[in-house]
């Protein structure tokens, strides 16, 4: 069975190109909205949420927080995908799960298939 | 970080993101084979760089208004308003979205400087397409009310809290301020289209609607010449 990641991205066109990179390999799914993330969450449970860090007012170490707070999330397994990749430490996000930070500007989609292997 | 200077990094990050955006379809681009998979994703490059060079070309002219002088004249809005729609119609049906414009039978004309108001009317403009919802027009009008030239663009996009809906109030022209409501929006152009306002002796005003989306609106000075085309 095909892995399933949940991209959250703000981007609508960088959103559909990712799945596009994606879907070959992996089941794809993608939320625009991070105040709809558990809603997403609820109804289609990831092996790994894809997420940029920048989202508008709420960053994602805001809703990161939110989700270890609450018992049924907190192992969710995330992967950063951001421009702002070089500011990211991954010793000081490891405690919301983050298995990887990965370069928005660099990484290829080929990179991008085999890092989400885990 | 208040202040325009304040807001470079939220500029770069702007910049950064489409950038961003335009590498990654290039390497799509290169994974597919589809024809017309491909001619959609070469649009999207070409409307995300375009959206680009507008930034870009609004972030120098916002940091060179201080010290320019500006050749003002009397500009007729409902023309202005239709330029800008004719030149976003690619970006508009990529986003599949529609335009109502109302500026009235009588001609109304503001008094500013005919690029820097094109650019201001084009960042309310690309700001409320990004935000719509594609069931309802976006909404362009133009008036004379108590002696100004206001135009206002209305979107049915999300509409905001009460509280951030002060805090932007009262945060226009002075610094860029992310709404929860609207993810992809730093503020940034809403903090250069008040620059360009204010560089013409106008203001920005904000309005939210209950059922859903926003209005802009640019008061600028009414031309003198209003009063001649009304007799």
């Amino acid at each position: 069975m095909k892995r399933k990641i949940l991209i959250l991205e703000d981007d609508k066109w960088f959103a559909d190109s990712l799945r596009a990179s994606l879907k070959q390999k992996f089941s794809v799914r993608v939320c625009h909205n991070p105040e709809k993330i558990f809603e997403m969450l609820d109804k289609w449970w990831p092996d790994i949420l894809l997420a940029d860090v920048i989202l508008g007012e709420k960053n994602l170490f805001t809703l990161l927080n939110e989700i270890q707070s609450y018992t049924d999330t907190r192992e969710l397994a995330v992967v950063i995908l951001s421009s702002a990749a070089r500011q990211i430490k991954i010793s000081d996000v490891a405690q919301y799960n983050v298995q990887k930070v990965l370069d928005k500007a660099k990484i290829t989609p080929a990179e991008l298939r085999q890092e989400l292997e885990l | 970080m208040d202040g325009f200077g304040g807001s470079l990094v939220v500029a770069a990050h702007e910049l950064k993101t489409p950038l961003a955006l335009v590498r990654q379809l290039s390497l799509q681009l290169a994974e597919t084979d589809d024809e017309v998979t491909r001619a959609e994703i070469i649009r999207r490059i070409r409307l995300t760089s375009e959206r680009s060079l507008r930034l870009v070309d609004n972030l120098t002219k916002a940091a060179r208004l201080e010290a320019a002088m500006f050749e003002m004249e009397p500009v007729v809005l409902g023309n202005l308003c239709r330029e800008v729609v004719d030149e976003l119609s690619p970006l508009t049906a990529a986003l599949n979205q529609e335009f109502q414009i109302n500026t009235g039978r009588t001609p109304l004309v503001a008094v500013g400087n005919r690029d820097l108001l094109r650019s201001l009317v084009m960042g309310l403009v690309d700001n409320a397409l990004q935000y719509n919802t594609p069931d309802a027009p976006v909404e362009i009008s133009a008036r004379i009310q108590r002696g100004e030239a206001v135009l206002a663009v209305r979107d049915h996009g999300a509409t905001m809290d009460l509280a951030e809906f002060r805090a932007l109030s009262k945060s226009i022209g002075r610094r860029a301020m992310p709404v929860a409501a609207r993810p992809l929006s730093s503020g940034l152009g809403l903090l250069i289209a008040q620059k360009f306002a204010s560089a013409m002796g106008g203001r920005l005003s904000v309005e939210r609607h209950r059922r859903g989306g926003m209005t802009f609106r640019a008061h600028l000075p009414a031309s003198a010449q209003l009063s001649l085309l009304e007799v």
